[in-house]
């Protein structure tokens, strides 16, 4: 539009005996004006949106933010108090039942365990498997598999759950779980007690990786799609195997473009609600001594609170969970911002995918 | 076809084979793209320690038959390739043909720069290293041997482990014929290797080709045919798949038995 308009400044003066050329940017008719309402509205929806909410959930938080303090971050107890008493406790003037305390620490250790447990589990997983689609498999097959890395992505998150906790989880904790807890005289994080039905963070981690798989697998697909051919027969001409073509000239391609893929992945672990609610124990007052225990994340115990925190008569627990919401909504943009930034610090390596096809 | 794609020749019979320039025969070569010929029977030899421009109006086959002599039609699904092409006394077609030596004994260079998105350095010394001729110490040396062959050094010495696609589009290409040279193959396919590419780096590259003759054999698609003129030691004429003449380019430019060759040079067709 500046450039537009500056352009249409411009011209008059070339010829000043001629009229003034209409400018397009100021003639507009009906349908024109309609069109610009409708965009504007349009684009600032998404912008308008994100800010609207975050502004509900400070106002909403406030109460809490005020509560808790520093607790908040520190506290590992998290308890709505006694909801069938009319007690209270008064603290930073801001009144609660008795003794409720709202400390996230758990659920804060709980979201990142399982969210980077998960993507250390899907990123190797999702890129090797597609390379070995695209580059070992014939194309027919290729078509045939991705139509299951499709459905994977389509399946309900409360399906993942349920298959979790009656099959996976259970079966993890008999066969798998007492191998794995063996390295626990070396590594102490895999330490035992293991909950008999498997619920906890490495079983949670798990699923939760499963899920994240279709999203990263669909993005590398398409960016080894993008890798120049031009490129790839350079190497073959050179006699390379295939294994060293992908090496050296595939991978470095798509490098920048799975990092991004793998913080779309995060994003979807760090908010996974039900899933995570069925599966990890759900445990609201201990932090995990080992990748065994049970745990929570932010958003399961959003879930899985909110009903009693709508009986809180002070209405101090629905403010502790739009603070947790609203901690959950930070994180998601850090990560979201943080990502974009390395991209972006990548991007100026100078790396021209899809230059010489 | 792929059989012996991914086995790793003794650095052994690398090192024996290196060194020494081979003709290339091809004999009856039929390519099809499904049902499509895009090259119709053709026999041809091209000598070695010489440049053989082919030429042809566009869609003629140039490219096809030179991406038969390394056997980069492997990787396009759907296209056939029947008929012999040797390289020295290696059948490229065999089936006890080691792709991997093959290619390495058979260098081509892109109509386009296609740098690996790796270091500079990298960039030359990495297939050496692959295929085992040098170590990673040595290749240090190797990569500023080839450098400078290229006439790149120069330009490059100070910055050997920032990115390629930094350099100019000819320096590019120019990287691109180190990387391909360091292999020390016997032949060279160039496929219209200077089109994208100023006049400066085109005369640079076709007076290194002319050096690099007394070792290689050259097989060069142009369809600039001045270039042909001012490089070529014998031209091969292509027309809709079929190979019309292949004389010496002095006869092929001034005295050239087919009338279609005549019609070509003067600018009457293509």
């Amino acid at each position: 539009m500046a450039v537009i308009e500056a352009d249409a400044g411009g011209t008059p003066a070339a010829g000043a005996a001629t009229p003034p050329r209409p400018s397009l940017a100021t003639e507009m008719t009906r349908g024109d004006r309609i069109l610009k309402v409708v965009a504007t509205v349009a684009a600032a929806i998404p912008g308008g949106l994100v800010a609207f909410l975050a502004a509900i959930m400070l106002v909403t938080a406030l109460p809490a933010i005020i509560f808790n303090g520093t607790n908040f971050f520190t506290g590992t107890v998290f308890s709505l108090g006694h909801l069938y008493t009319t007690n209270t406790v008064t603290h930073n003037g801001e009144v609660a039942p008795s003794g409720a305390s709202y400390g996230a620490l758990s659920f804060i250790i709980g979201t990142f365990s399982t969210s980077v447990i998960a993507l250390l589990l899907a990123i190797p997983v999702s890129v090797g498997g597609v390379l070995m689609l695209t580059e070992w498999f014939p194309r027919r097959i290729q078509g045939f598999l991705s139509i299951f890395l499709e459905l994977l992505a389509g399946i309900p998150s409360v399906v993942f759950g349920l298959w979790g906790i009656t099959i996976f989880a259970p079966y993890m904790a008999q066969h798998v779980y007492p191998a794995l807890s063996h390295i626990g005289t070396v590594i102490p994080w895999f330490k035992g007690p293991i909950i008999q039905d498997g619920e906890g963070l490495l079983s949670a981690a798990l699923v939760l990786g499963i899920m994240v798989i279709p999203i990263i697998a669909s993005t590398t697909r398409e960016l080894v799609r993008q890798v120049p051919v031009l490129a790839r027969e350079g190497a073959l001409a050179l006699g390379m195997t295939r294994y060293e073509m992908v090496r050296t000239v595939v991978i470095p391609y798509i490098r920048r473009g799975i990092f991004a893929a793998s913080l779309l992945g995060w994003g979807r672990a760090l908010g996974e609600t039900i899933a995570v609610l069925l599966i990890s124990g759900n445990a609201l007052n201990s932090l995990p001594h080992s990748i065994f225990s049970p745990i929570s994340t932010i958003a399961a115990t959003i879930a899985s609170v909110l009903d009693g925190a709508l009986t809180d008569f002070t209405g101090m627990g629905i403010h502790a969970l739009a603070e947790l919401g609203l901690l959950l909504l930070i994180i998601s943009l850090i990560t979201n911002f943080a990502g974009r930034l390395v991209v972006r610090r990548l991007a100026s390596g100078a790396l021209p995918v899809g230059r010489g096809v | 076809m792929t059989a012996g794609y991914l086995s790793i020749p003794t650095t052994a019979t690398a090192q024996k084979e290196r060194s020494s320039s081979a003709a290339v025969r091809v004999r009856g070569l039929s390519v099809k793209l499904a049902s499509r010929t895009l090259i119709d029977d053709v026999s041809v030899t091209f000598p070695e320690k010489r440049i053989t421009a082919i030429v042809g109006p566009t869609g003629c086959g140039k490219t096809t038959l030179l991406r038969s002599i390394n056997r980069m039609h492997d990787h396009s699904p759907g296209i056939t390739v029947s008929g012999d092409i040797t390289v020295g006394d290696t059948h490229v077609y065999g089936a006890t043909t080691h792709l991997r030596e093959l290619r390495r004994r058979v260098g081509m260079l892109f109509q386009r720069a296609n740098p690996f998105p790796q270091s500079i350095e990298d960039n030359v010394g990495i297939a050496p290293r692959a295929h085992g001729m040098v170590s990673r110490r040595q290749s240090r040396e190797l990569v500023e041997q080839q450098l400078i062959e290229v006439g790149l050094w120069e330009a490059v010495k100070d910055r050997l482990s920032s990115s390629p696609f930094t350099l100019s589009g000819g320096q590019q290409q120019l990287l691109c014929l180190a990387r391909t040279l360091a292999l020390s193959p016997e032949v060279l396919l160039l496929d219209e290797p200077t089109s994208a590419l100023d006049p400066g780096t085109t005369e640079h590259i076709e007076a290194l080709l002319k050096r690099l003759r007394e070792r290689m054999t050259i097989l060069i698609v142009t369809h600039n045919l001045s270039q042909a003129l001012r490089i070529s030691d014998e031209v091969a004429f292509f027309m809709a798949g079929k190979l019309v003449e292949h004389a010496t380019s002095n006869t092929f430019f001034h005295e050239a038995a087919d009338q279609r060759s005549r019609d070509y040079v003067s600018g009457r067709v293509g």
